[in-house]
């Protein structure tokens, strides 16, 4: 009986010990590298504000009926633009999608990278290429809709279901815009 | 067994994916690329090495009931550290990989091999062990991402450069890249490896 106690009490000791290396090991490669991904994450933005706003070189975070816009301004401190941010289902999983809007309420540009969706390989990933996305520039309302869908935006062929979330991503984004634009407005 | 065959026995004649058929999980879901599966062979061996070398060093003091669950408790604190140490240093890999990362923790090469070698044997026979089953897993994925990319997509990609590139002309075979391209290729791979240590004698 008391061989089964001394056991058990010694079992629990080495897996107390090892687990509590474990913890304080992952604890500090966690508040290493915790900082490296905060600032890659943060880079990450700022790069995609800057792709599709180009030629805005101050940006404002502003909250409209409780969604997140960016403002644009350019050197001389007009509005170059508004980004949107959109995040429609595609084949399989959301795809994050970063849009800016000229003044005149047309796309000016629309950013998917490989990092914001998980389409795939070969052929959902293909609405991140240039290719794809250049389509959408100066075009708004109906215009943002696939050509099968009465649109102006040629789908990736074999590719229809991600093509068609993105396109239907950005029109509903793009409404969405407008509506709550309009209304502070 | 000497040392050298407890180092090459991974590669050839206990290779991990093409002869024990484990690990299978990772090696079909992440080789539709050669730079996916190189990141994702590279992870695994580093864990299968780190965890290996713990193991071997606390198997006198582990109770014998209890070693599955210090077994689990080694491995998963190294993915961990893997997880994010390849977040901060490439976020694209990282994001490619997914899920499989976290996944390594019940990767059965590694359980395998903490089970098999490494809680019976010294911790330098374990880092052989070790550093020839990852080369084998890592060879074996590598490989298999190589032939799929090709096939599947007329690239080849390693450590993000551009090795091969069949152009804008070449119609690449989708089938490969997709799931049912890994089961195949594997297939042929299986057989290959067969015929090189019937060669061998």
């Amino acid at each position: 009986m008391l061989n089964i106690a001394k056991d058990a009490l010694k079992m629990g000791l080495v897996l107390l010990v090892i687990c509590v290396i474990a913890a304080g090991a992952l604890a500090y490669v966690y508040s290493v590298t915790q900082v490296i991904i905060d600032k890659n994450e943060l880079e990450a933005e700022k790069k995609k504000r800057q792709d599709v706003l180009t030629a805005a070189v101050r940006f404002e975070e502003k909250d409209v009926e409780g969604k997140k816009y960016v403002t644009g301004y350019d050197t001389e401190n007009k509005i170059v633009g508004s980004i949107y941010k959109t995040a429609p289902k595609g084949y399989s999983g959301p795809i994050k999608i970063t849009v800016g809007v000229a003044p005149d309420n047309s796309v000016t540009a629309v950013v998917i990278t490989k990092l914001d969706q998980t389409e795939t390989p070969g052929l959902g990933t293909n609405v991140t290429k240039p290719k794809f996305l250049g389509q959408f520039k100066g075009k708004k309302g109906n215009e943002l809709k696939l050509k099968k869908d009465s649109g102006t935006i040629d789908a990736i062929t074999a590719a229809t279901i991600s093509s068609r979330a993105v396109s239907n991503g950005i029109k509903n984004g793009w409404e969405q815009y407008i509506k709550d634009m309009g209304e502070k407005k | 067994m000497n040392r050298w065959q407890v180092f090459t026995n991974g590669i050839l004649k206990e290779n991990p994916v093409l002869i024990l058929v484990i690990g299978l999980c990772p090696t079909l879901a992440v080789s539709g690329s050669a730079n996916d599966a190189f990141g994702m062979g590279l992870a695994a061996t580093f864990v299968l090495i780190a965890s290996n070398i713990l193991i071997s060093a606390v198997r006198k003091w582990t109770p014998d009931q209890i070693r599955i669950p210090i077994f689990i408790i080694i491995i998963s604190t190294f993915v961990t550290i893997v997880d994010y140490t390849m977040h901060a240093a490439d976020p694209v890999l990282y994001a490619n990989l997914g899920v499989f990362v976290p996944l390594i923790v019940v990767n059965c090469i590694i359980l395998g091999r903490a089970e098999a070698f490494a809680y019976k044997n010294d911790v330098f026979s374990s880092i052989l062990d070790g550093i020839g089953m990852g080369i084998g897993f890592t060879l074996t994925v590598t490989t298999l991402g190589a032939v799929r990319e090709i096939i599947g997509n007329g690239t080849v990609t390693l450590l993000n450069y551009e090795l091969l590139n069949l152009g804008e002309g070449f119609k690449p075979a989708l089938i490969f890249i997709l799931p049912p391209g890994a089961f195949l290729v594997m297939g042929f791979l299986m057989a290959f490896n067969r015929l090189l240590i019937k060669r061998k004698g």
